[in-house]
Order: structure tokens, then C-alpha cells, then sequence
């Protein structure tokens, strides 16, 4: 297992009497890439301004690389680079003059680390032109280059990709992989734009009215989400040993309502029946199925919602 | 400390609106002392208009930083919440300082004569810096309560002119000039209170002031 960079254990938080977010629970481990999804006021961006400690949990504990005691996180926290709801610029300063301002703030001695993080956001033709003049994808980026001044190791965005163009889209996704993969830098981002997380992240974590849902990697979501055939049987125990002995597959998965995914076959659903029928499963209980990302994640909140 | 305070100056030096107040407290202020003999007490009660632009400045150039959430740099900088609110109160102190004390040095640089700027007023540079010090609590803690520049703004201004109306006062204005800071500051000037007396009110306000802010921000969401 890889380190853990940042765990939030048992994180509550009642704002304004409401229990916005309820028993949160998140390892980040270093190097890896988490997307962050849940509906509007989820608890997204309040999880994430809790890392950085923008806001104050009610109770729970946060570890960043091991460490919980509060004048330790402060230290703890040069290591984190965020952008969390707007790219906080100054809107009359140009784009090195922002990226100076937090250079000198964060105490590094480079002078040509600005330049540096100016060409790697793609910004570096901009010359004197303020940051109220940029385009919103601009703004983005330099409020992205301005997250990775102190070279961190966990760099937090939320909503990177919000409003921008679709040139604009595939410039922050490339630009944030890139960070990824050159640096190692662990990476969570929330986003509405589920098609675009899936091109973006290796992991999922699902949050609905302030809890955590489901921690999911790429590789379970693309199981999860693939073609399959749904049976369901009031006596699973019969059902898998029918699929073992007579379809020979191992390649499925029990459900909790009393059924099961076979990802085998989808393509001879006649043999399925044949042999599921000649067990006494209705051919009725039996339907191939496919979800697409949304309705996966729509499922697992609505089925939050019907529980 | 010093990483907040350079940073700070940075973006000061590069702020256009410090640069436009200052002038208009300079030119405000020759427009009201214009072809007069200034004296010290008239300079003192009509100085209300550069204490009021002065602070409104802080007001926008603190509370944006909260407003936008420019903090969370300060946070990531590993810098504990203490620790931002006082390296922020070092910087707003020399701004409001330099602003008082704008039109004085003017004066005396270009009229050549030290009518406001001579060692006999000593009590007058005293009260100046005092009153400095005070603006910048009553400051850092509006701006740490509401965190919203234009709120700050506001309530400011609702202070100036509720103090304004309580020391002009006929019947509590006596007790009023005690009480408030701004006040303390003009008896000061004026002669009319013992300097360690006024200098020991004004300290303790400007030190309550602090420490509720410092509370209230270890305590709330930014």
C-alpha cells in the first residue's frame, strides 16, 4: 500500500444546526488521482476546505503525513496547493505578478520559479496584461499555477473545469495530468462533469448529503459500469454454484438484493437462459444491462436516498 | 512573519487604490486647510475625514483578502490563523500610520514651516500614532467578524457617525469624548487628559480589541 498523504477520520461538521458533513472518512495515498463527486452542497467543497483549514470541523480528526496536532498541520499544510471554489487572483496584477506575490509569500528564494510556473500553465506570452483582463480559462490556469508555487505534494481543485470552453477543458485536463505524472503529485478534484473525471482520475470518491457513498477505483467503475447480465434468484447459493459448474465463470459479482452480475456471456444471452432455465430461474429475472457513469453514480446516491 | 509582511508590501506598492486614497487624502486635505493658519486644535477635529478614508482603505484592502479567499495562501504558507492576523495588523498599522501622517510631512515639505511637525507637538505626533494603533484593532476585528470587504466598509462608517454624533453630543458628548478612542486621541492632542492616562485607555481598547478578534478568528470558517 502506498503512504497516505492526507486521512480525514471521522469528520463532522454542523453548520448553522445542519450536519453537513456526517462521519467523513478519506485516505489520500501519495501519487494518486481522486475525483471528487457529489451533487451541489454534497459537501464537497466543505470537505476540501477542511484540508486546508479554511474551515473547522466540528469533530474528527486530520492527518496530513501522519500528523493531527494543529501546530504541526499549519507546517504540514506548506505541502498541499489549492484552488477551491474561484481562482483567488489579484484581478489587477499580471499573471507574474500574482505568481510573485505568492513566490515571496512562500519565502522561496528562485526568482525564476514564476517563469517557470507561468511557461507550465502556458501562460508565459501574457506579458503586462492584468488578470481581470484573461479569459475565464486564464484565470484557471493561472489560479492552478499559483496552487503549485510551493511544489505540492497534494494539490486540491474544486471545479477546475467549471465554465470553461472545451479547449479550455482539455487544456486543465492535460495540465493536470501532466502535474501527475511528471511530479507524482497526489491530485483531488471535484467535478460535476463526470465525463470528464472519468478521463482525468484513477479513483472516485462519491459524497451525498455530507457522506461518504462509495470509494471507487477506475478499474471497479469500468466493472461496475460494463456490459453484464443481471440474475436475480432467491437462492444466490444455487445460482453461483450453476454459473461456476455449467458456465464455468468466475467472472461475476453478488449483489446485495439477491442477485448477481455476470460479465461473461453478454453476447450469448440463449445459452444463459438455457442453462439458468434448466436450474428454474424465470427468464424474465434475467436481463442484460449496462450503466453509464452518470446512472451508476445516480444509482448509488438514489439508492441512499430510497434506503 | 516577515513572508506575510513582504508579501503584503508587494501587492501594496502595486495597489492602485492605496495610491488614489493617499492622494485623496492629501488633496482633501489641502481643500479644507487651504489659506488658513492651521492650527493643531482645528487640524485634530476636522482630521475625522482622513481617519474615516484611511481605515475605509483597509477595510477593501484586508477584507478582499478574506472575501476572495486569498487567506488560503496565507494558510498554505504554514502560517497559523495568530500568526496571519497579527503579521496583517504590522502592515495595516504602517498604512494608516503613513496616511495620518501624510498631510503633516506634506505641509511641512512643502511650506518649509513645522506649524504641525515641530517638537512642541509632541503630544499631537503622539496621539497620531495612537490613534494608528487603535484603527487597526477596530479594523482587523470588523474585518475578522464579517470577512466581507463592503460589510466592512459599511460598519465603519455606521461607527464613525454613530461616534461623530455621540461626542458632538450636547448632553453625553462630555462623557462620549472619554469613552471613545477617537476622542481619547483628540484630548490627547489637545492637552486635555494626562498623555500616560490616554495613551493606557487607548492601549486597552486597542488590546481587547485584538484579542477578541484573535478568538473570534481561531474560531470561524474563512
Amino acid at each position: 500500500m502506498k503512504e497516505i498523504i492526507c486521512e480525514l477520520k471521522e469528520i463532522n461538521k454542523i453548520y448553522q444546526g445542519r450536519n453537513v458533513l456526517n462521519n467523513i472518512n478519506i485516505k489520500l495515498q501519495k501519487g494518486e488521482t481522486y475525483g471528487f463527486i457529489g451533487k451541489n452542497g454534497a459537501g464537497k467543497t466543505t470537505t476540501m476546505r477542511i484540508i486546508v483549514g479554511l474551515s473547522l470541523q466540528t469533530n474528527g480528526e486530520i492527518y496530513l503525513e501522519g500528523v493531527k496536532e494543529s501546530h504541526l498541520l499549519s507546517e504540514k499544510r506548506k505541502k498541499i496547493g489549492c484552488m477551491i471554489e474561484n481562482p483567488a487572483l489579484y484581478m489587477g496584477m499580471s499573471a507574474i505578478e500574482n505568481l510573485e506575490a505568492i513566490r515571496i509569500l512562500y519565502g522561496i528564494l528562485d526568482k525564476k520559479r514564476s517563469s517557470q510556473i507561468l511557461r507550465m500553465v502556458g501562460l508565459e506570452n501574457t506579458g503586462s496584461k492584468a488578470a481581470k483582463n484573461f479569459s475565464l480559462g486564464m484565470r484557471q490556469r493561472l489560479g492552478i499555477g499559483m496552487a503549485l508555487m510551493n511544489n505540492p505534494q497534494l494539490l486540491i481543485l474544486d471545479e477546475p473545469i467549471n465554465g470553461l470552453d472545451p479547449d479550455g477543458i482539455v487544456e486543465v485536463r492535460e495540465l493536470i495530468k501532466g502535474i501527475n505524472k511528471k511530479h507524482g503529485t497526489t491530485i483531488l478534484i471535484s467535478s460535476h462533469i463526470l465525463s470528464e473525471m472519468y478521463q482525468t482520475v484513477d479513483n472516485y470518491i462519491l459524497i451525498d448529503k455530507g457522506r461518504i457513498v462509495e470509494e471507487i477505483s477506475h478499474q471497479e467503475l469500468n466493472k461496475n459500469c460494463q456490459k453484464y447480465i443481471l440474475i436475480k434468484s432467491d437462492n444466490v447459493s444455487t445460482l453461483i454454484d450453476t454459473i461456476r459448474g455449467k458456465l464455468n465463470t468466475e467472472n461475476f459479482r453478488v449483489m446485495e438484493n439477491n442477485s448477481i452480475r455476470m460479465y461473461d456471456y453478454t453476447d450469448d444471452l440463449l445459452k444463459v437462459l438455457s442453462v439458468l432455465g434448466s436450474v428454474g430461474i424465470d427468464s424474465k429475472d434475467i436481463s442484460v444491462m449496462e450503466d453509464s457513469l452518470e446512472e451508476y453514480f445516480f444509482k448509488r446516491t438514489s439508492c441512499r436516498e430510497e434506503s | 512573519m516577515i513572508k506575510i509582511f513582504n508579501y503584503e508590501l508587494y501587492r501594496l506598492v502595486r495597489d492602485k487604490s492605496f495610491i488614489i486614497i493617499s492622494f485623496g487624502i492629501l488633496f482633501l486635505n489641502y481643500a479644507i486647510f487651504s489659506g488658513k493658519s492651521i492650527s493643531m486644535e482645528e487640524y485634530i477635529r476636522k482630521d475625522f475625514l482622513t481617519i474615516s478614508l484611511s481605515t475605509l482603505y483597509i477595510a477593501l484592502f484586508i477584507g478582499k483578502e478574506f472575501e476572495d479567499k486569498k487567506i488560503t495562501y496565507q494558510l498554505l504558507a504554514g502560517n497559523s490563523r495568530t500568526k496571519i492576523l497579527l503579521s496583517k495588523s504590522v502592515i495595516v498599522i504602517l498604512i494608516i500610520e503613513f496616511q495620518l501622517f501624510l498631510f503633516p510631512i506634506s505641509q511641512m515639505i512643502l511650506t518649509r514651516r513645522f506649524t504641525l511637525w515641530s517638537p512642541s507637538e509632541n503630544r499631537f505626533h503622539i496621539s497620531l500614532i495612537l490613534m494608528g494603533i487603535y484603527l487597526t484593532s477596530l479594523c482587523i476585528l470588523i474585518i475578522s467578524v464579517v470577512k466581507k470587504s463592503a460589510m466592512s466598509v459599511g460598519i465603519l462608517i455606521l461607527f464613525y457617525l454613530l461616534s461623530m454624533l455621540a461626542m458632538n453630543n450636547k448632553n453625553i458628548g462630555e462623557i462620549a469624548i472619554h469613552f471613545f478612542p477617537l476622542g481619547i486621541g483628540q484630548l490627547i492632542a489637545l492637552n486635555q487628559i494626562g498623555l500616560v492616562r490616554g495613551m493606557a485607555l487607548i492601549l486597552i481598547w486597542t488590546a481587547a480589541q485584538m484579542i477578541i478578534a484573535i478568538l473570534l478568528f481561531l474560531k470561524v470558517d474563512l
